[in-house]
């Protein structure tokens, strides 16, 4: 028996030893899908695109963090002081004097500190376009739309290449090399700043009709967003055409950085047409679901997943893994769910600019005309008959977040002067005018130097998510990043027919973004100017990773952040200006009167306060119009030509 | 034999310890930037040149910053390196007139050398003088880049005061400004600025600068810091 079982076990064994080499060498992996595999599946290519969608560059990656986009990098919207930074790692924001030439950098894949210069992702971008032959076993429309997508992708990569440095190397094949010893045939040199815009727009035109025309799926490219962005890039480009001669020491002879003038009427008049094309769909409208009360309705925009104003966004999903941390970072204290929040708080600069209903611009009236404090029962009522994006934008001291009013006032003072203030949040001390103990500083701040509570007197509403657990670490937000929304579309419409000469067209599209602002009284079209359009944009697109680019288009980002320092009478100045210094953020503080027994006892007066930790001003310079390129990129491909000024 | 062993092991460890790091940058680079040897004053740590060393792998520039009075310094390895000016950066434009040259220094120990440039324009004869709380300033602004091609226009002149030697546009206490289009003259400009109150009472002395902002250039030209004695 014993023998039989010794013979079954080596005749086993001899026959397991002689099965052929080639197949145990060759067997098919079982834990990775093969390419050809891929390309026979629809639903599998889905899966290759949900990566590059996810790899889509958004607004200012930068250099101290890891690489991470617009809601879960809070700090980043305190850079241009459109808000204070209340976070002591991050007061650096507000002590920097010079703009560093790699601005807007971030650590590339291979671990450098540079610009956005993203080939890896043009690369397998452009690995999945040609691949299209491939998916031939695939419904024809399935493929059609994968390969828009695609495309539509790359577009967006360098448009946002060309929006930080200029020109830079059109590739549309995939590049291998040939371990010959030699890359100098990879190597190609930057185009021109007008060819990379020209080839952005005729890719987003050649694809437009091979997307969905509706908004059922808008973390998907589809036709409203190919005509967003393309009526957006096309505005860029005429901006700089027209505006770049007033930098000349910006262009560089051989026109990788500037665009010659001639091209400005060409490039308004697409993007006025795209934006149009984009209106007559009919598929897309303003926000107007809680008309009555018209800065809800504002900060709705944004959370509002069912907003028909939503063109193309970042999605996240609760318990998905995908969560933004917006609302966890920014959460007053007074809703807090966590022991954080407050951190990104929006400057006086501002705050003061939004107008009056009656289209007027006026600065807080925080004096009487005899320089005394202007005295309010209610905190609010200074901020009375603003423009409701305001509202819908900043918390402003007295507003509720989650059904929580916000206490946010930074001392009591007595008719004479004298000033209680505390070191803890909601400080109480016994007070010598009464004997009685008070309350001597807000809840939620502010508290100069005292991390997260806001130091400005300011709290950001805009992208919070008021739903339960928003602020909790452990569940966060499924607040979703709006990269196209209708609102801008019309904004850029009004601008491309502005300066185009059609200042009626351009008032008609402004009022009704302002006419859900809350304004009554139409802007006439000899009100329209470059101001007016500036300034629209500033408002409207406040905290949307518009400023530093608008700016930088305009030609007037050395203006505004010249680095000389502002002051208190600077602040709430020229407020309807478009080159209006603005270099450092500032704060206005409420106090409360403490005056037992007397009439003004508990009434609000306001100060004008500069944080201490704002200790520079910004200065942008004339070679931050466009970004420093990497030493290494260029020694790596000589024929790239260095930006100027640097 | 244990004795042996004992002793094997010892040379090991002394020879595992030789040293086998480079020597860190000896020598020293120093010099000023100057105009037919007058240094040329600028904002302190915001302009640069950059020097250039091959053969050593990557490419990076070493960037050497200019200091306020004109002077810097670089601490670097012996060698020959290439000096580039890089575009626009400076009040100046390279000793030839356009931008592209790059000139060839060796360095073998420490040594020290002017840098000539061509600036748009020199801050020539400036006096300080104090009355009444008040500075007045004058001087003279003598145009060197005279190609209508290259030259400048000046966009503004700046009187600059602080209570610290590190003075410029963005580093000040107070300031007084002339637009380019209000100067009425470059062969006397007069400029006045008011000491704060409140500096009479900490300070004994004050310091004070002339800054000229030109168009289309970022970087402005000054005159050298005075110490005025209050």
């Amino acid at each position: 028996m014993k023998k039989l079982a010794y013979m079954l076990l080596a005749g086993t064994v001899l026959w397991q030893a002689c099965k052929s080499d080639a197949d145990f060498l060759q067997r098919p992996p079982s834990n990775i899908l093969e390419e050809d595999q891929v390309w026979q599946h629809s639903d599998l290519i889905l899966s290759v695109l949900a990566d590059l969608y996810d790899r889509y560059p958004d607004y200012n990656t930068n250099g101290n963090s890891t690489v991470s986009p617009s809601l879960e990098n809070w700090s980043e919207f305190a850079q241009f002081d459109e808000a204070f930074a209340s976070e002591a790692g991050q007061y650096g924001r507000h002590k920097w004097q010079n703009l560093d030439y790699n601005y807007p950098g971030q650590i590339t894949s291979h671990d450098h500190f540079s610009t956005y210069w993203d080939y890896t992702y043009i690369r397998d971008l452009n690995q999945f376009i040609a691949n299209d032959s491939s998916a031939l076993a695939i419904p024809a429309a399935d493929r059609t739309r994968y390969m828009a997508e695609a495309r539509f992708l790359r577009a967006a990569a360098y448009f946002e290449e060309v929006k930080r440095v200029g020109g830079v190397p059109i590739i549309t094949n995939v590049l291998t090399y040939d371990y010959s010893g030699d890359p100098s045939y990879l190597q190609h040199p930057r185009n021109k700043e007008s060819e990379v815009y020209d080839f952005v727009l005729n890719e987003l035109e050649g694809i437009k009709d091979s997307l969905p025309a509706n908004a059922d799926d808008k973390s998907r490219a589809s036709k409203g967003a190919v005509l967003a962005m393309e009526s957006r890039a096309a505005l860029y480009a005429a901006s700089i055409a027209k505006y770049g001669s007033t930098k000349p020491a910006t262009l560089l002879p051989g026109g990788e950085t500037g665009i010659p003038a001639s091209m400005a009427t060409a490039y308004y008049t697409k993007a006025l047409k795209a934006a149009q094309e984009l209106i007559a769909m009919n598929v897309y409208a303003l926000y107007t679901k809680k008309s009555d009360n018209l800065a809800d309705n504002f900060a709705s925009v944004f959370y509002d997943k069912s907003s028909p104003e939503t063109i193309f966004a970042k999605d996240y999903k609760l318990k998905s893994g995908k969560v933004e941390g917006w609302t966890l970072a920014n959460s007053p204290r007074t809703s807090q769910e966590e022991q954080q929040g407050s951190r990104l708080d929006p400057s006086l600069n501002l705050v003061a600019i939004f107008e009056k209903l009656d289209n007027t611009f006026a600065p807080p009236a925080i004096t009487n005309s005899d320089g005394s404090p202007k005295l309010y029962d209610n905190p609010m009522d200074l901020f009375a008959d603003r423009d409701a994006r305001l509202q819908g934008t900043v918390i402003i001291p007295g507003a509720s977040f989650k059904g929580f009013t916000t206490d946010i006032f930074a001392g009591l003072q007595t008719p004479a002067g004298k000033v209680y203030s505390g070191a803890d949040f909601g400080q109480i001390i016994t007070l010598a005018e009464d004997g009685k103990p008070h309350q001597v500083v807000g809840v939620d701040g502010p508290i100069d130097n005292k991390e997260l509570g806001t130091q400005t007197g300011f709290l950001i509403r805009k992208y919070m998510d008021p739903s339960i657990g928003s602020g909790r670490i452990g569940t966060q937000s499924e607040v979703w990043w709006i990269r196209f929304r209708y609102a801008e579309v019309l904004l850029n419409a009004a601008e491309a027919a502005f300066e185009l000469g059609d200042a009626a067209t351009a008032a008609g599209y402004l009022n009704q973004v302002r006419r859900r602002a809350g304004f009554t009284t139409d802007l006439l079209p000899a009100q329209i100017t470059f101001d007016r359009i500036v300034h629209e944009r500033k408002v409207e697109l406040a905290f949307e990773g518009h400023e530093f680019y608008d700016m930088k288009r305009w030609r007037i980002a050395d203006i505004a952040w010249n680095g000389l320092r502002m002051t208190a009478a600077d602040v709430v100045s020229n407020l309807d200006k478009a080159t209006r210094i603005n270099t450092m953020v500032w704060a206005l503080w409420p106090y409360k009167v403490l005056n037992p027994g007397g009439a003004t006892d508990g009434k609000w007066l306001f100060k004008i306060v500069l944080p201490s930790n704002v200790t520079e001003a910004h200065r942008f310079q004339l070679g931050n119009y466009y970004s420093a390129i990497a030493q290494d990129i260029i020694n790596n491909n000589p024929k790239i030509i260095k930006n100027p000024n640097q | 034999m244990k004795k042996y062993i004992a002793g094997l092991l010892l040379l090991l460890t002394i020879a595992a310890c030789k040293k086998d790091n480079y020597d860190a940058p000896n020598v020293t680079f120093n010099g000023r930037i100057t105009y037919q040897g007058e240094p040329i004053g600028v904002a302190s740590q915001q302009v640069y040149f950059e020097l250039w060393q091959t053969g050593f792998g990557k490419l990076t520039p070493i960037n050497v910053n200019i200091n306020q009075d004109g002077n810097f310094s670089a601490l670097l390895f012996s060698g020959t390196y290439k000096m580039d000016l890089p575009v626009g950066q400076g009040p100046y434009l390279p000793a030839s007139g356009h931008y592209g040259d790059t000139s060839t220094i060796t360095i073998t120990g420490s040594n020290t050398m002017n840098i000539e440039v061509l600036p748009y324009f020199m801050i020539r004869d400036d006096n300080y003088s104090l009355a009444d709380s008040v500075i007045t300033a004058t001087f003279r602004l003598d145009s060197i880049v005279k190609d209508p091609a290259l030259a400048k226009a000046i966009s503004e002149v700046s009187l600059y005061e602080s209570t610290l030697d590190l003075l410029d546009a963005q580093n000040n206490k107070v300031a007084t400004t002339l637009s380019g289009a209000n100067i009425t003259g470059l062969q006397q400009i007069t400029l006045t600025l008011k000491v704060p109150p409140d500096q009479y009472v900490s300070q004994s002395y004050i310091f004070a600068r002339i800054g000229v902002r030109l168009a289309g250039i970022d970087d402005m030209l000054y005159a050298a810091v005075v110490k005025i004695n209050l």
